[in-house]
């Protein structure tokens, strides 16, 4: 089974993995009602729980129990009761349960990762993968060895260009994923801190992996950070060796990602990662009142200064920065304390009020919010094949279809289709289908995701003024238009996968398209992890051609090569999926 | 114009206004502007120079050198706002001060040496009973703040505890308290973790607090009870309340704030942790309708139910004005004006104290909701109006404490008020020099006002012109000095400079003082 993580900002990533809904599924492969079957069964996990390093048992582990339910769109865990279940002085546990049913097993100690049963959790950093302890009338109890993996944590200290500790600095942790069978993984936040009055952080209870680390800080005693007195009609000049400001500063200490260093934690390291902020000259932005905005926003001059919000990397939209913004006697504004990166700027109460602006070291000139800027792609999106509201499965919360726009390359940000209020959409609802919006992004190569309607799947999509390539379009500057071709009827497949006779428990089921090594391909290779009983479930999947395959300990390969999916492959089971068809298919594991 | 506002990680965070103190220096007559100001930041609780802060004025800003010196050259200011600010440091460690200095040309002149304050730390671990560091724990440092009208607890600052149980919380020195949040499950044992608080619940004896000074580090380990938690059914009587939102006060104090959650048949159900505790609800009518049921309940190890809560309506204390016969004038004040209400030293459900205000009924006149307790009446003057004595039945509300008993309603407080006033004027000195500098009087009898202050002019000069007529205690502090003035301890470092003074209706007589400099008060 694989869970999204509860994190926001991956759930588009997830969706792109999964098929273009949040929250995945997973469904029960027993139904509960053979109960009637038995009078009186008593369901019941035993088991021991170990450590990943030596095998000794683990004390004071605590064990809740989640049924695993299937409903609707998506699948919610229930808990068996308040409490959970404490092991032995020998680790060993014994949990009573209330029903047969697919149970997630959650264990959680001192000094130890908190984790599900066989969970892979460091091979994605949108969906963790776990298996699903099944528990039917027929065999109503299991006994399982539980491996937890002890604890890593990273701690360090941010210091800034005179040696003193570095205060309420954000630090973000990444999770680097190893290479996946479906491609390059994608990065996605996986902890936050911030640095006390020593300037000390720690990120505790971390899966062994390889993770990324940034700061974000601000001098403290930059103009942008400090209040700046009363109003200063005239601007007085700011002294330069204090209009600074610290740009992202990723371990060991470059401003771009890609000097970042991985840090590669095994199961029970301890990692020091110290910073040393050094200051750059704060980069003032210089803002055009929108025509219609100055002075006389509900009659209240001040209410229309723009809101200057920084697109970062992982996030989930733009985040607020501290910025100074002054105004010049006609009416400029003045935006400092930025550092290069891509911005979003917007008036509040201004509807479509809104443009990505890109700022760098030497930017010059002043954005005029009513001309959006020539160096950003403003592209028009245009949904075909999308009933809205009378198709069955459609917005029946009242969310409609939302397109995005994600940079998978550079993993700079996940751009939607602008909402009423000029921002990131998926705040408003908007209760009609999503067409004709317009999204502003950088110029580059996104990968175009759909959102909201469940059911629904990309066919195609056709650009004017751009290019596009199954999934992919690349936008220059400029206009352009897309039109999303859409159908309705994901599929399902589920099975069982069994290794010499027995359930293969833990396997990694891949399902994938034929087309997979097409750069025109719409479909996209999907991934469980196999229960208890051998069972996996993959759902909502775009029709189309595909080979099953389930790989026994697939998680040790090293899928760095794209032969090594070939190899498989020739092994696997094809399967054509027709629209809205659930397939059922058992496959014998393969060896890894 | 200028608009700042940090916004980080969500949380916004909108520095305090330079210039918004009270600062109405008249200003010396300056034959000239000084082309340099300059000087250097000091550590008050060391006096070792300060290197890198922060000097602000007016609009320029400088950081000091590595001997905390500084200077702005081409100076053009003839009077400034001095503000200096560095991580780690107070300006001030007053409450409500931001520590800014107004310095006219004479003062700017000198070579300035600008004292501030290392923060206090506040450290410690939460640990469960068996010793198990608890994490994800809010703890709060309350701070004890003192003004005009008396005491409260204002919260400074609040930190979760890290995976080691561990805090640090930096704070301004001055009394504290430290409570724990409820956690109805913690991430580390899977049960409840109560609040818990240094000093604890019930104590109001102000030699329990937690006294930090600048620069110190006080440690604590706090031990809150973990417990599993138990569904609780409540029952109303009279019904239908719908949602409650009930406060149950474990015997150590703590507070635990629960809501109710959709009720099956006839009982709410609520979540409590094993114990025993003081249930209490309030409604809110849309008058002064407001009710009140209180309960004692006993969690056991499992669920439980029959409950009953019994709301009565909350104690109605109608309060009167009465003028005094000898006031001369016709012109009188209104009951809104005094600043009316009720001061409990019980803890409340924030571990501070609770305070009741005056509510105003339609036809003009007011009533206080009091629920069954022990109250402090307080007030203040009003223009040339005192609050002469308050009365509730045979007690002397100035001198003793308001009982409300349960289902005391109709029985009013008399407030007496007089503008019979006395005055008092003098001029303030440090080293023999004028200064400015805050005058505190400190009432010898009682008052609904506990101290009366204000602030001397840059000539040294003050005035009070309307007083209570009676004896008091004067004194003098170069920088803004609130404490408890009703401990009689509180003046007992600067007796010397404390002087007593009686002043007489009609009277206005002159009463000299030598401030106590601010190198005296290191908090």
């Amino acid at each position: 089974m694989r869970w999204s993580l509860a994190c926001p900002s991956l759930l588009l990533f997830a969706g792109s993995l999964g098929g273009g809904i949040a929250p995945a599924q997973t469904r029960a492969q027993t139904k509960p009602e053979a109960k009637h079957t038995i009078a009186v069964t008593q369901y019941e996990i035993t088991g021991v729980v170990v450590s990943g390093i030596d095998g000794s048992p683990v004390p004071h582990c605590r064990l809740t129990p989640n049924l695993v339910v299937h409903g609707g769109s998506g699948s919610r865990r229930f808990p068996a009761s308040s409490d959970g279940s404490e092991v032995d002085d020998h680790g060993r546990f014994s949990i009573s349960l209330p029903s047969a049913g697919a149970w997630n097993l959650r264990a959680s100690a001192r000094g130890y990762v908190t984790q599900s049963y066989e969970e892979h959790g460091a091979f994605s950093s949108s969906v963790i993968f776990s298996s699903s302890v099944v528990l039917t009338a027929d065999s109503p109890t299991i006994d399982l060895r539980f491996t937890l993996s002890p604890e890593a944590s990273i701690k360090g200290i941010v210091l800034d260009e005179a040696g003193e500790p570095v205060r309420d600095a954000q630090i973000s942790l990444f999770l680097v994923p190893p290479p996946s069978p479906g491609g390059p993984p994608s990065s996605g936040t996986r902890g936050n801190a911030r640095t006390d009055d020593r300037g000390m952080y720690e990120l505790a209870n971390l899966a062994p992996g390889g993770y990324r680390l940034s700061v974000r800080a601000h001098p403290w005693y930059a103009e942008a950070t400090q209040q700046s007195g009363p109003s200063v009609p005239d601007g007085s000049p700011l002294d330069p060796s204090l209009d600074v400001a610290y740009p992202p500063t990723w371990f060991p200490g470059g401003s771009d990602v890609a000097t970042a260093e991985t840090i590669v934690l095994h199961a029970g390291d301890t990692r020091q990662a110290d910073f040393h902020l050094v200051p750059i000259p704060a980069i003032h932005l210089k803002i055009a009142p929108p025509a219609g905005a100055v002075g006389a926003v509900n009659g209240r001059q001040g209410q229309a200064f723009p809101i200057v919000e920084e697109i970062t990397p992982g996030a989930n939209g733009p985040r607020a920065v501290s910025v100074a913004t002054r105004r010049d006697p006609q009416g400029e504004f003045d935006v400092g304390g930025l550092t290069p990166g891509l911005y979003q700027v917007r008036t509040p109460g201004q509807e479509g009020r809104s443009t990505m602006v890109e700022v760098t070291a030497n930017s010059v000139g002043t954005l005029n919010l009513d001309a959006p800027g020539s160096d950003i792609a403003r592209v028009t999106v245009h949904v075909d094949g999308f009933a809205g509201d009378t198709e069955e499965s459609g917005d029946r919360r009242g969310r409609g279809l939302r397109v995005s726009l994600i940079d998978t390359d550079t993993q700079r940000g996940t751009f939607s289709s602008v909402g009423d209020e000029g921002g990131f959409a998926g705040r408003r609802g908007s209760r009609t289908p999503a067409t004709d919006r317009t999204i502003e992004v950088p110029p580059g190569r996104y990968e175009v995701v759909l959102q909201g309607v469940p059911n629904l799947y990309l066919t195609g999509i056709t650009a004017k003024g751009a290019e596009a390539s199954g999934r992919y379009v690349t936008v220059p500057a400029g206009e352009t238009t897309l039109t999303v071709h859409v159908a309705n009827g994901r599929a399902n497949v589920s099975g069982v996968a069994t290794l010499d006779g027995r359930p293969a428990v833990g396997a990694m089921a891949l399902l994938v398209p034929t087309t997979i090594e097409e750069p025109d391909s719409i479909g996209f290779l999907r991934q469980d992890q196999t229960n208890t009983d051998g069972s996996f479930d993959i759902e909502n999947v775009i029709p189309g051609q595909y080979i099953l395959v389930v790989i026994d300990r697939g998680w040790q390969i090293n899928w760095g090569d794209r032969s090594t999916l070939r190899r498989y492959l020739t092994q696997g089971i094809p399967l054509e999926l027709k629209p809205s068809a659930s397939v059922k298919q058992n496959v014998i594991a393969q060896a890894p | 114009m200028v608009l700042v506002c940090a916004l980080w990680g969500g949380e916004a965070r909108c520095p305090a206004q330079i210039g918004g103190a009270a600062g109405v220096g008249t200003s010396i007559a300056s034959s000239s502007t000084p082309d340099l100001v300059s000087g250097r930041v000091i550590n008050a609780a060391t006096d070792q120079p300060v290197r890198r802060a922060l000097v602000r004025l007016n609009t320029r800003a400088v950081l000091t050198d590595s001997e905390g010196r500084f200077r702005f050259e081409q100076n053009k200011e003839s009077s400034a706002n001095i503000l200096v600010t560095k991580p780690g440091f107070y300006a001030t460690a007053e409450y409500g001060d931001a520590g800014n200095l107004y310095l006219q040309s004479a003062q700017l002149a000198a070579l300035l040496e600008l004292r501030i304050y290392p923060e206090a730390l506040l450290t410690g671990v939460v640990l469960a009973p068996d010793g198990t560091p608890l994490p994800e724990i809010w703890v709060t440092a309350m701070r004890r703040a003192y003004d005009d009208m008396g005491r409260r607890w204002v919260p400074a600052d609040q930190r979760q505890t890290d995976s080691h149980g561990g805090f640090r919380i930096p704070v301004p020195a001055g009394e504290y308290r430290l409570q724990t949040r409820y956690s109805p499950r913690n991430s580390a044992i899977g049960e409840a973790v109560l609040p818990v608080a240094v000093p604890s619940g019930g104590a109001s004896n102000t030699s329990q607090l937690i006294r930090i000074h600048s620069g110190e580090e006080q440690t604590f380990e706090l031990r809150p009870v973990v417990s599993a938690i138990h569904t609780v059914g409540v029952s109303q009587s009279p019904p239908d309340r719908g949602f409650l939102r009930i406060s149950a006060r474990a015997s150590n104090g703590g507070t635990v704030q629960v809501n109710s959650m959709p009720a099956s048949g006839d009982e709410t159900k609520i979540q409590l942790p094993q114990g025993t505790y003081t249930l209490t609800v309030r409604t809110v009518g849309d008058t002064d309708g407001s009710e009140l049921a209180e309960t004692t309940v006993t969690v056991p190890d499992h669920d439980i139910s029959g409950v009953v809560l019994r709301f009565s309506p909350v104690p109605s204390i109608p309060v009167e004005l009465l003028i005094d016969s000898s006031s001369s004038d016709t012109s009188s004040t209104g009951l809104a004006q005094l600043g009316l209400n009720l001061q409990s030293e019980q803890a409340d459900s924030d571990g501070g104290f609770a305070s009741i205000g005056l509510s105003p009924r339609a036809n003009q006149t007011f009533f206080f909701s009091a629920p069954p307790g022990s109250y402090r009446l307080v007030g203040r003057n009003s223009g040339a109006w005192y609050i002469k004595s308050a009365s509730y039945g045979d007690s002397d509300l100035l001198e003793q404490e308001l009982v409300v008993a349960p289902g005391a309603s109709g029985i009013p407080i008399r407030v007496v008020v007089s503008n019979q006033t006395a005055a008092l004027q003098g001029t303030v000195h440090l080293n023999s020099d004028p200064v400015a500098s805050w005058v505190y009087l400190i009432p010898n009898r009682r008052s609904a006002q506990l101290v009366y202050s204000t602030r001397s002019s840059s000539t040294g000069s003050y005035s009070f012109d309307h007083l209570p007529p009676g004896s008091y205690q004067a004194i003098a502090f170069q920088r803004r000095h609130s404490v408890d003035y009703r401990d009689p301890e509180s003046l007992t470092p600067f007796g010397d400079r404390a002087q007593a003074v009686t002043v007489n209706v009609g009277d206005k007589p002159t009463l000299n003082l030598d401030a106590v400099p601010a190198t005296e008060v290191i908090p």
